[in-house]
């Protein structure tokens, strides 16, 4: 840790070093099936990373349980506000990674759709990144105002299905 | 030690070029084959349905160049317009700050 702390450019490299041999094994046959599962594992945890968010803050919004349950159910339920927003990010991370190794797995499959799925995600990823750890006040409202745009969240749902629409039925 | 870090970007280095030109190499002879393929087939399949694959080939090419031309454009405009949000914010602090 010490080491990445003196020399941070080493940290990507050496993420890019890990990715590689991935390219590699997707050449094989068994290779290609572990990338269409990684592929499917990247949809699944990103629905579910998102749609809980989603639905918490629906449900913190909404004047639903101010009138069945009183001001104290509402209020109940911002102290779990923190362990949904760190599984948010921690799932997104887990889908950004085995999206991005199926990827690198599938790179002779690439195309435009795909191509622009990669641009959408790693734009929600940065902003995602900057939104947490950003420490000056402006970067953070940056943040915050990229990485909730809604016209990314339907672009990238749209890149997703045109995705599963173009190559799905390719690898069956 | 200053040599470690060094060393260790020329490996890294190294060990990306490699499997990336043995990578390339694989895919020189996938196309290889493919034109080969190909040439074999415009010998035997008629004109007409050749053309239409060739149509059918440049329509798609189209839409996918404009599905990454919009995706583009969609995270250039959010992006500017995050920016100018911000800059238009701070501009009338500033303004208040002076008044």
């Amino acid at each position: 840790m010490h080491f990445f702390s003196k020399n941070p450019k080493i940290l990507p490299l050496l993420l890019i070093l890990l990715f590689i041999p991935a390219v590699a094994y997707g050449e094989d046959g068994e290779g290609n099936h572990t990338a269409i599962t990684l592929g499917w594992i990247s949809i699944g945890s990103g629905l579910v990373a998102n749609l809980s968010l989603v639905i918490f803050n629906m449900v913190r919004k909404t004047s639903i349980l101010k009138l069945v349950g009183g001001p104290e159910i509402s209020q109940g339920i911002v102290p779990i506000y923190k362990p949904i927003l760190n599984f948010h990010i921690m799932l997104n991370s887990v889908g950004y990674f085995a999206g991005l190794s199926h990827g690198l797995l599938l790179i002779h499959e690439l195309d435009a759709i795909s191509l622009s799925l990669v641009i959408v995600m790693t734009v929600s990823m940065i902003s995602g990144i900057i939104l947490k750890y950003a420490s000056d006040k402006d970067l953070k409202i940056f943040g915050r105002l990229v990485h909730g745009q809604f016209i990314l969240a339907v672009l990238l749902i749209t890149l997703v299905i045109l995705h599963i629409i173009t190559h799905g039925g390719e690898f069956d | 030690m200053k040599i470690l870090p060094y060393g260790l970007v020329a490996l890294v280095m190294f060990a990306i070029i490699v499997p990336a030109m043995a990578f390339a190499e694989s895919e020189n002879e996938v196309s290889e084959v493919g034109n080969i393929h190909e040439k074999q087939t415009t010998a035997t399949t008629p004109q007409t349905e050749q053309e239409e694959h060739e149509t059918e080939h440049s329509v798609k090419s189209d839409s996918s160049g404009l599905i990454l031309f919009v995706t583009v454009a969609a995270i250039v405009s959010v992006v500017v317009y995050s920016a100018w949000k911000i800059y238009k914010a701070k501009r009338k602090a500033i303004a208040k700050s002076l008044v």
